[in-house]
Formats: C-alpha cells, sequence, structure tokens
C-alpha cells in the first residue's frame, strides 16, 4: 500500500458533538502534545 | 458508483522530502508517495481508507455544510451538562487585565445555592438524558474558598454514581493556595486537570500577579505545581503573553525543562476581554504579532521537550457561551451564557433560584439565546479552509465585531512540521 496513515482521524463523522469539555474555549490551553 | 473529489480541508505539507496531507475537519494525518492524491493510481483499499478518514469525499458533498451541520449539532445538543461555577468573586490577586473589575469581591457562593446548583444538575442529567456533565471551577480566584469547592465535588461525585453518567473536573485558578488544596480537595481524585495562569517569569509575574501587601507569588505558584504534578495531577500552565513578557517566556521554558515539568504550557493572547481600553496600557499584542511569537516559542518549548499543544483541537460549538446546555453561574446565581459577561447582571439570562424541573428559568430570554444563534457559517467564515478547527472563533469577540481568525491560519504549516519530526 502506497499511502499510510500516521495520525488516525479524531472527528469520525459529520453529526458529532464534543467529547470534552469545552466549556472555556480558546481559554483552555490543556490540550497536551500529540 | 460514487464518484469522490478531494476534501477541501485536506493541507498538503512536504517534510524531509516526504509528501503528507493533513486533514483539517477530520485531523488524520497521512503519507502519499507523491504530491497530492491522483485517484487514477489508487486501489480500492487506499480510497476505502481516504474516504474513511475524510481525505476524500463524495463529489456530490459540500463539506462546507457538512461542517456547518457539525457545528449546529453541537451547539443544539443538550445531551451534555456543562457549567462554569464562579463559585467566588473573592481574589488575593488584582490583576490589571482583569475582565472581572466590577464584581462585588465580598460575593461568594452560598451552602444553600450550591444545594440549588446540584439539584438542578441532577434534574437537568435526568430530562435531557445527560450521559456526561464537565465542571469549570473558577472565581475571582476559586481556591480562596475551597470549602465551596470541596461541597461540590462531593455532592456532584454522588450524582455521578447514582445515574452513571461521565464527570470532568476542571480547576481555573491563580495557583496561589495550590499546594495547601490538594490534599483537602484530594485533587488527585477529583480533577481532570488544573489550568494555572502566570504573567511571566519571577519579577515580570510579581509586578501583575502580586498580594494585596505586594508581594511576589511565583515561587509559591511554581510549588503549587511541582507539588501536584508530585500528585499525577494534569496541570496546563497558560502564560498570558505580551509584548513585555514575550523574553521571560523563554525563561520559563527553560526553567520547566530544568525541573523537568510534565505541565502543558499554553500561550494566551491577552485582549480587551470585558474591559475597553485595557490593551492600551498592557502592551498587548496584535493577533499577527501573537500568533508569530506564539509559534516561535511553542518551536523553543518542543525543542527542549516541554508539552505544548501542536495540532489544532477539531472544534464543535466553541465554548459555553454557543451550547444551549451550558451555563456561567455566578455567587448570586446569577444565570449566563458567557463568562465574560459574568457579573454584568444586565447581561444575566436568569436565576438558578428560578429554575424548576432542571430547565433554566428565562427571565431575559434574548441573552440566552443571543450567541447560541449567532452562526459563523452565514458570514464570512463558510468558505474558510480552516472553519472545522476554529468554527467562527470566539462568540463574544464576533459579537463585538473583533473576531480574531485561527492562528493555525500562519501557523499550521510549521506546527505539522513539528508534529512530524517527533512522529516520525
Amino acid at each position: 500500500m502506497s499511502v499510510e496513515l500516521i495520525k488516525d482521524a479524531e472527528r469520525i463523522d459529520f453529526a458529532g458533538e464534543a467529547a470534552e469539555c469545552i466549556l472555556c474555549g480558546s481559554f483552555c490551553v490543556s490540550k497536551e502534545n500529540e | 458508483m460514487t464518484t469522490f473529489k478531494e476534501s477541501a480541508y485536506n493541507f498538503p505539507v512536504t517534510h524531509k522530502e516526504g509528501d503528507y496531507i493533513y486533514n483539517l475537519y477530520t485531523g488524520a494525518i497521512i503519507k502519499t508517495p507523491r504530491k497530492g492524491l491522483d485517484f487514477k493510481k489508487l486501489s480500492e483499499v487506499e480510497l476505502e481508507l481516504l474516504e474513511k478518514k475524510g481525505f476524500i469525499v463524495d463529489s456530490a458533498v459540500d463539506e462546507s455544510k457538512r461542517a456547518e451541520f457539525s457545528h449546529l449539532a453541537s451547539r443544539f445538543s443538550s445531551r451534555a451538562l456543562g457549567l462554569v461555577l464562579h463559585t467566588t468573586f473573592e481574589c488575593n490577586f488584582s490583576c490589571p487585565y482583569c475582565y472581572e473589575k466590577k464584581v462585588d469581591r465580598n460575593l461568594f457562593m452560598s451552602e444553600e445555592l450550591v444545594d440549588k446548583i446540584v439539584d438542578f444538575s441532577e434534574s437537568n442529567i435526568q430530562r435531557n438524558k445527560i450521559r456526561s456533565v464537565s465542571l469549570a471551577y473558577i472565581g475571582g480566584e476559586p481556591l480562596a474558598r475551597p470549602d465551596i469547592i470541596r461541597r461540590f465535588l462531593t455532592k456532584m461525585d454522588l450524582l455521578k454514581t447514582k445515574h452513571g453518567v461521565s464527570l470532568s473536573n476542571a480547576l481555573i485558578t491563580n495557583g496561589y493556595f495550590l499546594e495547601e488544596n490538594i490534599a483537602g480537595l484530594e485533587m488527585e481524585k477529583y480533577f481532570n486537570f488544573i489550568q494555572v495562569s502566570v504573567d511571566g517569569f519571577e519579577a515580570s509575574h510579581d509586578k501583575t500577579r502580586h498580594t494585596a501587601d505586594g508581594g511576589g507569588s511565583f515561587e509559591k505558584i511554581l510549588k503549587g505545581i511541582i507539588a501536584a504534578e508530585r500528585k499525577n495531577i494534569k496541570v496546563a500552565v497558560r502564560y498570558n503573553l505580551l509584548k513585555n513578557n514575550r523574553v521571560d517566556a523563554e525563561k520559563l521554558i527553560d526553567l520547566m525543562s530544568r525541573l523537568k515539568l510534565k505541565a502543558t504550557l499554553g500561550f494566551g493572547h491577552v485582549k480587551n476581554y470585558g474591559s475597553a481600553g485595557l490593551c492600551g496600557s498592557l502592551k498587548c499584542m496584535s493577533r499577527p504579532e501573537y500568533s508569530a511569537e506564539d509559534l516561535k516559542l511553542i518551536k523553543y518549548a518542543a525543542a527542549r521537550d516541554i508539552k505544548v499543544s501542536l495540532l489544532p483541537r477539531m472544534a464543535y460549538n466553541n465554548c459555553c457561551a454557543d451550547n444551549v446546555n451550558s451555563y456561567a453561574i455566578d455567587p448570586r446565581g446569577d444565570m449566563y451564557k458567557c463568562w465574560n459577561e459574568v457579573g454584568q447582571k444586565e447581561q444575566s439570562f436568569g436565576n438558578i433560584n428560578d429554575c424548576v424541573d432542571g430547565k433554566p428559568a428565562l427571565s431575559k430570554e434574548a441573552n440566552y439565546y443571543k450567541y447560541i444563534l449567532e452562526n459563523p457559517f452565514r458570514g464570512g467564515c463558510a468558505k474558510c479552509k480552516y472553519v472545522p478547527v476554529c468554527m467562527g472563533g470566539c462568540p463574544y469577540e464576533r459579537s463585538k465585531g473583533e473576531a480574531a481568525c485561527s492562528k493555525y491560519k500562519t501557523q499550521l504549516p510549521d506546527l505539522l512540521g513539528l508534529y512530524l519530526e517527533k512522529k516520525i
């Protein structure tokens, strides 16, 4: 196979909803290094 | 038979002579044998993978509409409950950019009010068949009154068990009282993460974040972060980035590196939140200045193995303001959609004491949906490649005509390079 998946999808459907706390919007810096 | 087209959200990048594509809608990354996607040379298995991960889509699909649908579905979802709890307005600091300038610092939540909020939460969980509850504790300085937080933690944990919901507790603190409250609040048991804000390094931090008698706070806050990490509590440090503390950010990174701290570090863009004219005296950066300096600091930190966020978080709705079942509550029980407005009673939409059966009481209903109904896809954002990771940005800023475009517009190629450097 010539196409290689390096990082998997985080959003897998189009009608989803936030899976984690998003109360503080851009104020939050908690997302860790991937 | 389905015909495919390349996703409008594909972002190609070359790294060390390898060709990669990042998809801004799904967050997936692929390595390709050559630049772009040549459909004729792809196998059935590859086409299936590319469709599943969002790199190719049905030709009939308008992806902008798909992103809009995702955004609106999340806005109008009441399957989760979110509460931003301003447990007290008391604060031991007096930061010059505080957006809560006008609040009464003597106010705090009474035990009766805490119990009322817990009752509201239980009714709301039952009414909406809630699966997850997210709580953010903020002030004032929430750790100025740990007894109030303790009452919430205990009672909400009982609801979690009783109703089988997931519960997330986040604490937004200045960190001054962190160390002495780790044990008492059983932080390692209850808190998913703690965010501590700093304004600089040692003297530059102490200049704005000092106690009422002028005493410094940097050293004490650092001790608190170290103590929290020893208990394996997840800590995020938000460095409020200004023109005059930019240089000191590198000193903080160097110190974190020497101490081998595990905290995630992020650089916040200080803006005129709730206080017009603030940035005139504070040397705030413009958005392009901030994006450039933020990127330099991320590179500096990543090179020293400090945890920094490289790739965007997939956006759904933005925050408390634009979801139908998220509320900011102040010490009087007044409820707001945006926490920038907390304490400004005229911006409140109701009071928790008037809520019945887990429904928000809408004494000023226009304040309830003013942000929820403001759809960025009706403006210039619809055709923007970056809209899946931004979703229009801060609803409060947009309403003030001060919308700031995502920093990823300028940073993404470099951040992808950093990510691939670490990953491959």
